[in-house]
C-alpha cells in the first residue's frame, strides 16, 4: 500500500485503533466499578471532635481510651499483647415520619496506618461487654427517650504495638436503613483526637 | 481494450483483493478473541499463592505457614472434648485415618474467618474436623486425668491482626490418599472473586505416607489437659 493510502485513511485507522483499544479498556474499567464496596474515594472524611453527616444521622466520635488492663475481669483470658481500646460515639439520629432513622446495623472499623482492621466488640469480648454495659451495636440504648442525641461504647481488642494516634474508625451501616439516599459504599472516616 | 484502460481496472482489483484479506484478517482475530475470551469462572478463579512446609506463605490478607519443626501426626479415632467436664470425651473411628496437620495463621489486614480444606492428587477434597463447642480453660475431670482442658483444633477460629493463631487441624482421610496431599486455605467463609487462595504442599512422597499410615496412632486427641491449674 502506498504511501498516499495511510494519508487517505488515517482518520479511519485512527478510529480502529481507538475502538480496539476501547475494546479491552471498557470491559476492564467495567468490571471495576462493580467492586465498589469500601473503596478508597467513598471515604468521607470527619475531623477529630467534629460531626459527621452520614445515612440519616449525625455522628461524632467522641474518644477512644486505653483500657487499664488491670481493671479488666481476670477471668478475660486475652493474648499477652492485646489491649482493650473503648470508643465513645455520639449519635444523633433524624427524626422521621415513623419516629428516627435506624442506625443500630452499624459496622464500625478502627483502623492503622498499614492498613489493618479490628472490628469493634470481637467475640473474645462479648462476654465482658455485657457484663460491663457495652453496646454492640449503634442503637439508642433501651429505655432512652427518642429526640436527643446519645452515647454508644464499643470494645475493641487491639494488639500493644499499634499507638491510637495512628488510628482513625471507619464507620458503615449495614444494610443502609429503608429509604436511605446513601451510596452503599460510602462510609465515614473519622479521626481520632489527637490522631493522624 | 487498450493498456490505459486496462491499467485501472487491475489496480480496482488489487485493491479489492487487498481490502478482503484484511476483512478476513479481521474477522480471524474477531472470531479468535471470542473463542479465547476467558469464562466467567475463569475470570473470577482464585489466585493461587503456592509455598511449602517450614515457609511462612503471605497472601492478600493473610499468612500461613505450616511449621516444618512440628510434624504431620495420624490416628485411627479423633478424640475431641466431651460435652461437659466430667462427661467422656467423644471418639470418631474412621475406616481411613485422621491427619492432624500443624499450622500458624494471621490475618493482616481485616479480621475474619479462615477456611482450609486437603485436595488431594485427584482434585478431592477433604474438610476439616470441627472444633468444639467447648470453652477454652474448661475443667476436665475423666479417667483419673484432671485440670484444665485446651483444644489445639483452630479450625475455623476468627483471626484478627496482631494476634497469630498456632495450633492443629484434623482431617479424615482415605489411607491410600496421603500421598501428595495440599492444604488449601482462603480468608473469609465464602470465596470470593479473585481471592488469594494459599496452597502448601504437604510434601507427602510415598515413603512418608507409607512411614505415616504405620505410625498412626489409635487415638489422636485434640486437645491437651494442663494439671494443676484447676
Amino acid at each position: 500500500m502506498s504511501a498516499g493510502w495511510w494519508r487517505r485513511q488515517w482518520p479511519w485507522l485512527l478510529g480502529a485503533a481507538v475502538l480496539a483499544a476501547g475494546t479491552v479498556v471498557w470491559p476492564h474499567f467495567d468490571r471495576q466499578s462493580l467492586i465498589t464496596f469500601h473503596r478508597k474515594d467513598a471515604a468521607r472524611a470527619v475531623p477529630a471532635g467534629a460531626w459527621g453527616r452520614y445515612a440519616g444521622a449525625e455522628w461524632r466520635l467522641r474518644g477512644v481510651t486505653v483500657q487499664d488492663r488491670s481493671m479488666l475481669p481476670r477471668d478475660l483470658r486475652l493474648p499477652a499483647n492485646a489491649r482493650v481500646l473503648l470508643t465513645e460515639l455520639e449519635i444523633r439520629p433524624d427524626q422521621t415520619a415513623i419516629g428516627e432513622s435506624g442506625v443500630g446495623r452499624c459496622a464500625l472499623t478502627l483502623r492503622d496506618g498499614r492498613g489493618r482492621g479490628w472490628r469493634a466488640s470481637p467475640e473474645t469480648l462479648t462476654t465482658y461487654s455485657r457484663r460491663a454495659g457495652f453496646q454492640l451495636d449503634c442503637a439508642r440504648p433501651r429505655g432512652e427517650p427518642a429526640g436527643p442525641p446519645y452515647v454508644v461504647r464499643l470494645p475493641f481488642l487491639l494488639p500493644d504495638d499499634v499507638p491510637p494516634t495512628d488510628l482513625r474508625l471507619e464507620l458503615l451501616l449495614l444494610p443502609l436503613p429503608p429509604g436511605s439516599d446513601e451510596r452503599s459504599e460510602a462510609y465515614l472516616d473519622m479521626a481520632l483526637p489527637g490522631g493522624r | 481494450m487498450n493498456a490505459a484502460a486496462a491499467q485501472p481496472s487491475f489496480q480496482r482489483l488489487r485493491r479489492f483483493a487487498l481490502n478482503a484479506v484484511v476483512l478476513l484478517l479481521a474477522a480471524a482475530a474477531l472470531f479468535w478473541l471470542h473463542r479465547h475470551e476467558p469464562s466467567y469462572m475463569e475470570r473470577f478463579a482464585p489466585i493461587l499463592v503456592r509455598g511449602t512446609p517450614g515457609e511462612a506463605v503471605q497472601a492478600r490478607g493473610l499468612r500461613i505457614e505450616i511449621p516444618a519443626d512440628l510434624a504431620l501426626e495420624t490416628g485411627r479415632v479423633l478424640v475431641t472434648p466431651g460435652i461437659t467436664g466430667s462427661a467422656p470425651p467423644d471418639e470418631q473411628p474412621s475406616s481411613g485415618l485422621w491427619l492432624s496437620v500443624p499450622v500458624r495463621i494471621e490475618a493482616t489486614l481485616d479480621s475474619d474467618r479462615f477456611k482450609v480444606f486437603l485436595r488431594d492428587r485427584d482434585g478431592r477434597e477433604y474438610a476439616p474436623a470441627d472444633q468444639s463447642p467447648a470453652e477454652p480453660g474448661r475443667a476436665f475431670n475423666h479417667g483419673g486425668e484432671g485440670g484444665r482442658m485446651f483444644e489445639s483444633n483452630i479450625a475455623g477460629e476468627s483471626l484478627v491482626p496482631g494476634f497469630p493463631a498456632s495450633g492443629r487441624l484434623y482431617f479424615e482421610v482415605p489411607s491410600d490418599r496421603l500421598e501428595g496431599l495440599h492444604a488449601r486455605f482462603h480468608l473469609g467463609v465464602m470465596e470470593t472473586p479473585n481471592d488469594n487462595l494459599v496452597d502448601i504442599d504437604l510434601g507427602i512422597d510415598h515413603h512418608r505416607a507409607l512411614a505415616l499410615q504405620a505410625a498412626a496412632t489409635p487415638k489422636l486427641r485434640t486437645f491437651i489437659v494442663r494439671e494443676g491449674v484447676l
